[in-house]
């Protein structure tokens, strides 16, 4: 365990009611693995299904967690936001009191810019995957 | 989380045939969302974006549907709702053997918030 879900708002900018990881698992210069159980009061619940959008959110904050964690000793952790999604293939959705296991693995890096590729599990079965890019970006820059 | 008539509003949709429509829309700064992204700063989510165009979607054809891929869409540009009210999003439908293949792109004046191209099924 690298980041307990208690200390998970210290490395990802994002609060309830739009927190969609819970614990970083594992963490090493281009691979970042994350659970995600799905709460009965989570957002984007339907009809007990998880929509497709969490999913997203789940791989893009994965992806922050991973890299927040890896650059802690910086002052000043930026913001992220996703610039794009791209190659997304959706199987399947995961259902209330799944556990999430998602594996992100870092393709590419130009400077604040990352190519990035996620999947998520339940259990063995994969759910969704795609490349999505982040931008870091300095808060004060937007104000 | 239904996002149309809660997260935002529909103003007007302007048709220009079946398979192209664009729809004036109001953005809710006071929506739960932006509690949590982020608080004190609103910025739209791109995944709420996605679930934007969703939704108008579903809305146009009057039937649930599911994302099947999306080969690609771009965030450009920030979306504060205090910085900016209202959007347009326009879509174009085209119906392929057994899904839906669409682009749309969410705009303002003269600026682009994002453009996407995916493919959805019918639920």
């Amino acid at each position: 365990m690298k980041i307990s879900k208690e200390n998970i708002k210290l490395f990802i900018p994002q609060r309830e009611p739009f927190i969609m990881i819970d614990n970083l698992i594992e963490v090493s210069e281009d691979r970042f693995v994350t659970d995600f159980k799905v709460s009965f009061d989570n957002i984007f619940l339907e009809r007990a299904v998880l929509r497709e959008f969490a999913l997203l959110e789940n791989i893009a904050q994965s992806s922050a967690a991973g890299l927040g964690f890896l650059n802690k000793d910086l002052l000043g952790l930026p913001d992220g936001f996703i610039g794009g999604i791209s190659n997304l293939v959706l199987y399947d959705l995961p259902r209330v009191n799944d556990c999430l296991h998602t594996v992100v693995t870092k393709l590419t890096q130009l400077g604040n810019m990352y190519l990035l590729k996620g999947e998520s599990y339940v259990a063995d079965k994969k759910l969704v995957e795609c490349k999505l890019k982040l931008v870091g970006m300095a808060r004060d820059s937007n104000e | 989380m239904k996002l149309t008539g809660h997260f935002f509003k529909i103003l007007n949709t302007t048709h220009t045939d079946s398979k192209e429509f664009s729809t004036r829309l109001a953005l809710n700064p006071a929506h739960i969302v932006y509690k949590g992204h982020f608080p004190g700063y609103p910025v739209t989510p791109g995944v709420i974006q996605l679930q934007m165009v969703h939704e108008l979607l579903e809305g146009h054809l009057s039937k649930s549907l599911k994302m099947k891929n999306m080969s690609q869409c771009k965030f450009l540009k920030i979306l504060n709702p205090l910085e900016t009210s209202a959007i347009t999003v326009h879509l174009e439908l085209v119906e392929q053997q057994g899904y839906l293949s669409v682009k749309a792109r969410g705009e303002n004046e003269a600026d682009t918030f994002f453009k996407l191209r995916a493919n959805y099924q019918t639920k």
